[in-house]
């Protein structure tokens, strides 16, 4: 079962009263980084809008910039940038050095000095955490990505006519 | 459960999952409900093996055209025809009549014949190991040509002849010859001729599975056969259930029992050891070409497990994401690592 959306917490985009889309991805993974290019094209396609909502799996023993590159979305997201963020991180995924992630800061206007002192805070962590324990307790999410349509996990592939049809159904 | 109606196609041609059922003729209402529930799950294919000489089952090709009569997806497949007992050229009529009627839900598991004097016992041919090979081969020939569209094929081999014989009615799809094999000589027919191979675990360990595919995927490429385009299907059995195993001799004539000894427990699952689903991810994983695995079910509620698990080992299989190392299956007993790691670099120990 996927652990229910809370919007106070989760990071989550489109109108609320469309079909949602739940991604579980680490920033480090080309298949995340793929299936998010794709859920952008079905935002676009359909007619109705999509909502999706972005959850941390950084999988840490393979990816050694997952973590701190969900960090630096998340310190982002203290200042109201987490999709510019999210956007960016997937984009220079090859570039995820803690020097280069400060760049980012800068480049999206953030106040660096406290990007950088939330980044690495405890409150930051938590927040990744939280959204790696919701997948591990959904007992779906075994690795990323791993998409949730409305709520039921989406084991077909993540093209985007794929999903189209899937959110048909 | 929320599986229904969430496959997309691409997945299914990774990985399909079905189940086997004994064809007992004492046991025919739980039969039937067993292969109506794998339609609904769904699962994607049902398995009938075929041996006419047990006097309590049904005959394979009388029961299976009932079963895709009441069911609407779910293929069946014969799990293996006994080749000594009938004719190719009417197999293979009788295999595309039912593609025919069913709308392309048959797919054709043939065998040699494992046991040469219970096939002369019913008036078969009593055949060596090494006529047996060379009979299937000639079979699948003659299979093959009874599909095409020729006008009027001929074929004179040893064990088989055809003299002007008329062709049709053509499958409705592209019917998979998958072997039931074992032998090294046998590995190198279905490289050069079959569409798939189909093994099952229990008379061949994980090491010789490996080792067969390996075989075959040599000799296809000797043969100029991109390896890939074999389908390995594989018969597991055991027992698939939440509940405690039962004992072997409350279960129902010839269903699988699995294991006596008691089986390691892995996210609400009991498994027989050996085939957990983590072992089953690694027999399937590799170079060799996409699995069908079809497992043993002896009760409604081991299908609707075969599907969870089947939705698993769709996901854990597929090529297009990353995986956790290691990952517990089912992921609920222990904590991951990457959230110990985690909780480790907040300084918690929660």
């Amino acid at each position: 079962m996927m652990q229910p959306l809370d919007e106070t917490v989760d990071h989550l985009r489109g109108p609320a009263a469309a079909p949602l889309i739940v991604e579980y991805g680490d920033y480090e993974c080309p298949y995340s980084r793929q299936a998010f290019r794709e859920i952008e094209r079905v935002e676009k396609q359909l007619p109705g809008g999509v909502r999706f909502a972005f959850r941390h799996f950084p999988l840490t023993e393979i990816h050694p910039h997952a973590l701190a590159a969900s960090a630096a979305a998340e310190a982002a997201a203290h200042q109201q940038q987490f999709w510019n963020m999210h956007e960016l991180l997937f984009h220079r995924q090859h570039a995820l050095e803690e020097d280069e992630l400060r760049t980012y800061a800068a480049e999206l206007g953030l106040d660096v000095a406290q990007f950088e002192s939330d980044r690495t805070g405890a409150s930051v962590l938590a927040r990744v955490r939280r959204d790696v324990e919701s997948g591990i307790a959904s007992g779906e999410v075994q690795g990323t990505p791993t998409l949730f349509i409305d709520g039921s996990v989406h084991t077909g592939s993540y093209d985007a006519q794929t999903l189209l049809d899937a959110l048909a159904r | 459960m929320s599986a229904s109606g969430s496959h997309a196609d691409s997945a299914r041609a990774d990985l399909e999952f079905g189940i086997a059922v004994v064809p007992a003729t004492e046991d025919l209402d739980r039969l039937r409900a067993l292969v109506r529930v794998a339609d609904e799950a769904p699962l994607d294919l049902v398995g009938i093996q075929d041996y006419a000489y047990q006097h309590h089952f049904l005959d394979t090709w009388s029961l299976i055209p009932t079963l895709l009569a009441y069911t609407t997806r779910i293929a069946l497949f014969t799990d293996v025809a006994n080749l000594p007992l009938r004719p190719p050229a009417v197999m293979a009529k009788a295999a595309a009549s039912l593609d025919v009627l069913s709308g392309g839900r048959f797919e054709l598991g043939l065998g040699a014949g494992a046991f040469p004097n219970i096939a002369a016992s019913m008036g078969g041919p009593r055949r060596t190991a090494g006529e047996s090979v060379e009979a299937l081969e000639e079979a699948i020939d003659v299979i093959r040509m009874m599909w095409s569209r020729e006008r009027e094929v001929s074929f004179d081999g040893r064990y088989y002849t055809l003299d002007g014989a008329r062709p049709g009615p053509q499958p409705a799809h592209p019917i998979g010859i998958w072997v039931g094999a074992f032998r090294p000589r046998m590995m190198r027919l279905v490289a050069r001729k079959a569409d798939g191979w189909l093994p099952s675990l229990g008379v061949l360990t994980r090491a010789e599975l490996r080792a067969g595919n390996e075989q075959i995927d040599a000799a296809a490429a000797e043969a100029g056969r991109e390896p890939r385009s074999i389908r390995r299907i594989i018969n597991v059995q055991g027992l698939i259930g939440d509940g405690p195993a039962p004992p072997r001799s409350s279960l129902p004539v010839g269903y699988l029992a699995g294991s006596r000894s008691p089986a390691p427990r892995a996210g609400g699952v009991r498994r027989s050891p050996g085939w957990s689903p983590t072992a089953l991810t690694r027999s399937c994983s590799g170079p060799s070409s996409p699995h069908r695995i079809r497992s043993s079910c002896s009760q409604a509620r081991s299908c609707r497990t075969s599907s969870r698990i089947a939705d698993s080992l769709r996901l854990r299989l597929r090529r297009d994401r990353c995986d956790r190392p290691q990952a517990s299956w089912a992921g609920r007993p222990k904590r991951s690592k990457s959230a110990a790691n985690l909780a480790r670099s907040t300084g918690s120990s929660g």
